[in-house]
């Protein structure tokens, strides 16, 4: 299948059929639902928000199309080689899949009811719609293409890139720098999820902790270098990326302003360029053959490039080596 | 952290990368305490299998460098043998070049013994 047709398949065909579906269920149940259905329920599941049953499919299915076309026009502008382009390609399906599910686990129990008052909506329910939003996302991941493959070089970089002198091959290894935001704004988010846990049990409480987790996941992220490429790895495991060393061009030092030039810190995406970024300072650039960069934040920076082009340089001379005379 | 291999090394090379960290703890590289790149990290950045890296870190466990746990990865101990450790490398050596000699274990401990005697 080519990476159009996958791409195409990712954005409009995984989200389009949930849609549909979600459509022709709705259309199929209404006639079996209350009226007015209940539509809002609070922290203790009681139904405290009504809707006429006719304004259900408009407003399931209005969400869906609405969201489906914000996150869509947002990831559709990433470039083919950004990385964790899958994923993102997926978010569109995932929210739309979450959307589904969470109208029908909200309209289910109400089948047969005359009126819909009587329904509680047990907190439970709710964390299978975020885990078929999720299984959604996760399922489209695998649809969408990979990342497009840049071609392989062995060039040498330009002379004017920093270097280090090697003997023989290396590693090298640091963590990003750690900013005092990230830690603050996921122990504020921690304290909210601890209030929400003692005000509406346990379930909405761990759901908050979503987002703590994301953050954690964002917070810092080890980085190493060596003749296998570039490896960036969240501390919890995710996200990861590689770039092989046979697709970068070369590396460089660039300063780092992660709110003035990426709109925050975290794992950035832009159009042309992943930035990695946590706190103000020296950034690792690396540059790969068909332009698209990547940029983390890293004291060792300078340090990094040099070993990388270093490697690069190795590359290029054992190549140069291998060649019949 | 920077580790180095040398070219021309004969030894298998999850040997070369138990070499690396140890040269890299000598020459300040790496702290007692610090904790090794996850070993899918470094495999990936070597460009070798997983199975080799966690045999240089089995190695290095054995000879009390460094601990593994759950969770925390792979760390230096924190008072490592930092002495002892500048001459595994030559002790390494010394075993592969009798080996291809056909020198003899127990022959080759014998001769260290006589040597360390003298001395």
């Amino acid at each position: 299948m080519s990476r159009t047709v996958r791409r195409r398949l990712a954005l409009w065909g995984v989200p389009g059929t949930i849609v549909v579906a979600t459509l022709v269920w709705l259309a199929t149940i209404t006639g079996h639902l209350p009226d007015p259905v209940a539509t809002h329920f609070g922290p203790d599941g009681v139904a405290d928000g009504f809707t006429s049953t006719a304004g259900i499919i408009p407003a399931f299915v209005g969400m869906q199309v609405v969201l489906w076309g914000l996150l869509g026009a947002l990831v559709a502008g990433q470039g083919p080689h950004v990385a964790g382009g899958r994923g993102l390609l997926a978010l569109p399906a995932g929210m739309v899949g979450f959307l589904g599910a969470l109208g029908a686990v909200t309209l289910w129990p109400q089948r047969g009811l005359v009126d819909a008052s009587q329904v509680t909506l047990d907190a439970a329910t709710v964390v299978v719609a975020v885990g078929a939003g999720a299984l959604t996302w996760l399922s489209t991941r695998f649809v969408a293409p990979p990342a497009a493959p840049a071609d392989a070089t062995t060039a040498a970089p330009p002379a004017d890139r920093p270097r280090v002198p090697l003997d023989g091959t290396a590693v090298w290894q640091e963590r990003t720098p750690s900013g005092r935001a990230m830690p603050v704004t996921a122990a504020v988010i921690a304290v909210a999820s601890i209030a929400l846990w003692w005000l509406a049990g346990a379930v909405v409480g761990a759901l908050t902790l979503l987002p703590v987790v994301a953050i954690v996941a964002s917070t810092r992220f080890d980085v190493t270098v060596g003749p296998g490429g570039v490896v960036v790895r969240g501390i919890l495991g995710f996200p990861r990326t590689h770039i092989p060393l046979e697709v970068i061009r070369d590396a460089d030092v660039e300063a780092v302003q992660p709110f003035l030039q990426y709109g925050g810190w975290g794992w950035r995406l832009r159009s042309d360029r992943t930035a990695v970024v946590t706190v103000r300072g020296p950034g690792l650039l690396v540059t790969r053959t068909d332009g698209a960069q990547l940029i983390v934040s890293l004291d060792g920076a300078a340090r990094a490039a040099g070993v990388l082009n270093q490697l690069l340089d190795q590359r290029g001379a054992g190549h140069a080596a291998d060649a019949p005379a | 952290m920077l580790l180095t291999l040398p070219p021309d090394d004969p030894r298998p090379l999850y040997r070369q990368i138990a070499s690396a960290v140890r040269r890299a703890l000598v020459d300040g590289e790496l702290a007692p305490g610090a904790a090794l790149p996850a070993g899918r990290d470094l495999a990936t950045a070597l460009g070798v299998n997983l199975d080799t890296v966690q045999r240089a870190y089995r190695l290095l466990a054995d000879e009390g460098l460094v601990s593994a746990r759950v969770g925390r990865g792979t760390r230096v101990v924190d008072h490592p043998p930092l002495d002892a450790l500048a001459l595994q490398d030559d002790v390494e050596s010394l075993v592969t070049r009798a080996r291809a000699l056909g020198v003899g274990s127990r022959e080759l401990h014998d001769m260290v013994a006589r040597a360390a005697a003298t001395g």
